[in-house]
């Protein structure tokens, strides 16, 4: 059944799926490279050690994460279509964990950690150890992934919302621990060197971390510890499979989401609650309410939730890098927030989904329906560059350049979120609905079709944006370049918007129903 | 652009769409008088709510013309949308939003006045039973609150014509109840129904015209009196149709079940008590 889904699903979207597939293994091959380089210029015993924990780690980790993040991306099968056969939660566990390691996501980790085993892996019997530690790595990763994503699908609808948006936004954190801890400084690699015993120690605490040891074991010639380690893994997928299989049980039982009864009573009109209290100000008119209902939405669909805190953690980063380096830089940074929520923003009518009739049915407005979710989106990244500029004006005392980042804010958003709105409109795709199991969604290679026209336009906003932020950072000390600069800066945020919206809005005049119908393509 | 004219709400005329091979709707032509509560009926697949959704502009059709309240809504789709209402088949709403913000929503994208919203809001969530569930997200709604709550959003904006496809699906009584008696509301009011199922009965009760549609054509229409002609709706349909399947021959192994659970597995079962 999985290769039927599978080939269904690739029918008429090969092409696509074929790039998406290339992109995906250029990265595992690039990782793998990276790794066997290291090893290869004798980085010694501790290249081979950091190597072994390290990709099983980040391997278990994307498994847990992955489909977390993304709220459905891999393509197995939905466990929940399986629950009126007369089928035991363990024949369905071992089943669906056969069918997990099929998928793309289980063949690219297949590849990966035969890499790393054939570049550790020792030249005597012990080799077969590597062999079943490697295969081990991969099914502890499904395993866990399985068993975590069972236990949140039957939680409860509040559950549920809660750690889609808690487990992305501890883990992403991780992100911003070096910037936090200002690990960017001079000693970089001492201060990531103190912290490496502790990454050991978590390392081989997780449960790709006996397999892993057992590699590393295996590679040092050490036989009875490696079996050792070896046996450790094992008994891991035990208790992954055991615990998949009661979350299963528990999971295909219970209600997709509790009744309506007991929802606070606010007692206020109609048209006042869609609007949050601090945008009451927004107008009462069709641009208004799409704003108000992308607000409303952002913070509480779980799905975009994870989204925004995945374009704003990873720009987070890259903006608060420049306090390590003293200097006007720092403020500048700043404008990345900005370019990167506006360039997030590819798939402004994937949220909505089959939901967007509402709109097709109340008149096509289509000028209206961009202009609001470009006003939401606006308000979002606005709001976080004000918040970031004065934040890094306050530390480095460059508030002289809190106005110019500012505009510089404005070419990031007007950057990213013009050709942003082009992509919408002219590669739309709906987004896996938020539902009972996070595995559902089917990956129709849409999104990559989508990825293309994103990744070349943010590659030229990335430069009209650096080489700005370069020539103010140059002339910072003179208030009238800095002045003319801003004026340029913000002329070319409207201008690219207003290029990217005009050219959106002529490409969807008259095209909602094709709109609509591309969005009901799940 | 007005056109036609006299007491014509609808008028569809060479209506056509297909999907690849297949043709979902092969050429419909039909006329829905002013204040007419109007059924189309037909089997699963006979293109009841490909029609539908061709009609209110949700699907552009192939060929063919539609007229609403005099408006061609494929030449002037804003403002022959401003006359109707829909209740789509799938009721996809904003799963986050809130009964209450759904309606706003609705209303505030066709240009109504914020007053007017909040009064009717008012008066149909009471109206409709949903008043306690008004600040609960639509994600919470049990199926038969989401056919209220889009018939609500369906009525905000007070429509000529109210389209609604297969709105008793999946409904209790209870709810079904409540809608029958706002849709009967809403036709006293002289404005017109156009609703797709295929529970004859329910069409039997409600609707005063039937058009019966199969393999993407209307293979008859008129009032409920001249489709029946004399028989009991259900079986007009059937004999329009065609009975379908293959008779009380084959499916022989359909015997108790007793019979047919293997010896070996009954084994087990029996031993579990």
């Amino acid at each position: 059944m999985k290769f039927a889904l599978l080939r269904n699903t690739i029918k008429g979207h090969a092409g696509w799926l074929g790039v998406g597939l290339a992109y995906g293994v250029s990265i595992i091959f690039g990782v793998a490279a990276g790794a066997l380089l290291l090893l290869s210029r004798g980085a010694g015993g501790g290249a081979t050690e950091g190597v072994s924990l390290a990709i099983p780690t980040v391997l278990f980790l994307g498994w847990l994460i992955g489909p977390i993040m993304t709220t459905g991306f891999d393509s197995t099968i939905d466990p929940s279509k399986l629950a009126t056969y007369p089928l035991t939660s363990r024949q369905m566990t071992v089943g669906l964990f056969a069918v997990a390691c099929l998928g793309g996501g289980g063949v690219f980790s297949l590849l990966a950690v035969a890499g790393l085993v054939g570049a550790v892996a020792p030249a005597s019997p012990l080799a077969l150890v590597s062999f079943a530690a490697g295969l081990s790595v991969v099914g502890v990763s499904v395993a866990a992934s399985r068993a975590v994503a069972a236990l949140i699908s039957g939680a409860s609808r509040r559950v549920r919302d809660t750690l889609l948006f808690v487990v992305p936004l501890v883990f992403t954190s991780i992100g911003v621990l070096p910037q936090l801890l200002n690990l960017a400084e001079d000693d970089q690699v001492a201060d990531l060197g103190r912290l490496a015993p502790a990454a050991k120690l978590i390392a081989t605490a997780l449960p790709s971390g006996p397999p892993a040891q057992a590699l590393l074991a295996a590679s040092q010639g050490k036989a009875a510890a490696s079996l050792l380690w070896l046996a450790g893994g094992v008994v891991w997928i035990g208790v992954m499979l055991w615990l998949w299989s009661l979350a299963l049980r528990r999971m295909l039982v219970r209600a997709v989401s509790a009744p309506a009864a007991g929802a606070r009573d606010r007692q206020v009109t109609a048209s006042r609650a869609l609007y949050w209290r601090v945008v009451n100000w927004l107008p009462r008119t069709r641009v208004g309410a799409v704003a108000a209902k992308e607000l409303r939405l952002t913070t509480r669909d779980p799905r975009q939730r994870a989204a925004l805190l995945g374009s704003v953690v990873g720009a987070v980063p890259f903006a608060l890098m420049g306090l390590s380096q003293p200097g006007p830089s720092a403020v500048l940074r700043v404008s990345a927030v900005a370019f990167f929520v506006g360039a997030t923003s590819t798939n402004l009518y994937g949220y909505d989904g089959a939901s967007h009739w509402m709109n097709v049915a109340a008149g096509d407005d289509a000028r209206a329906d961009l202009r609001g979710k470009c006003l939401g989106r606006a308000l979002i990244g606005g709001t976080l560059v004000l918040l970031l500029v004065a934040l890094t004006a306050t530390l480095t005392g460059y508030w002289s350049l809190a106005l110019p980042a500012m505009a510089l804010g404005v070419a990031g958003l007007g950057l990213g979120l013009g050709p942003a709105a082009w992509v919408s409109v002219a590669y739309p795709w709906p987004m896996p609905p938020a539902q009972k199991n996070v595995f559902a969604g089917a990956n129709t290679g849409q999104g990559m079709q989508a990825f293309v026209p994103l990744l070349i336009l943010s590659l030229v906003g990335g430069l009209v944006l650096f080489g700005l932020g370069s020539l103010m950072a140059r002339d910072s000390r003179s208030a009238v370049q800095l002045l003319l600069l801003s004026a340029l800066a913000v002329a070319i945020g409207v201008g690219a918007f207003a290029i990217g919206m005009t050219r959106a809005i002529v490409r969807s005049r008259d095209r909602q129903p094709e709109l609509l119908l591309a969005l009901t393509k799940a | 652009m007005a056109t036609g004219g006299g007491d014509a709400a609808v008028e569809i005329s060479g209506l056509r769409k297909s999907f690849g091979d297949k043709h979902a709707v092969a050429g419909v032509d039909l006329t829905i008088r002013r204040g007419s509560f109007y059924g189309i009926v037909g089997p699963n697949g006979a293109g009841k709510s490909t029609t539908l959704k061709m009609t209110t502009g949700l699907l552009r059709p192939d060929e063919g013309r539609v007229v609403i309240e005099g408006l061609d809504m494929w030449r002037d789709p804003v403002a022959a949308k401003r006359q109707i209402g829909i209740l789509p088949e799938e009721l996809l709403l904003f799963e986050r939003l809130t009964g209450q913000e759904v309606l706003a929503y609705s209303g505030l994208l066709r240009a109504m006045p914020p007053d007017t919203i909040d009064s009717r809001a008012e008066e149909l969530l009471a109206f409709l039973g949903l008043a306690e569930a008004r600040n609960a997200v639509v994600a919470d709604y049990s199926q038969g609150m989401r056919k209220k709550l889009a018939l609500g959003a369906a009525l905000l904006h007070g429509p000529k014509v109210l389209f609604l496809d297969e709105p008793f699906e999946s409904v209790d009584p209870v709810s079904s109840r409540t809608i029958r008696q706002v849709l009967k509301r809403f036709t006293g009011s002289g404005a017109t129904v156009v609703f797709s199922s295929h529970v004859m009965e329910t069409v039997e009760q409600l609707c005063d015209h039937v058009a019966v549609m199969h393999l993407g054509r209307l293979v008859d229409n008129g009032t409920i009196t001249e489709v029946r002609r004399g028989r009991r709706l259900e079986d007009a349909f059937v004999e329009l149709v065609g009975a379908g399947g293959a008779g009380p021959e084959g499916l022989d192994w359909l015997a108790p079940v007793a019979d047919r659970v293997p010896t070996r597995r009954r084994r087990r079962f029996s031993s579990q008590g």
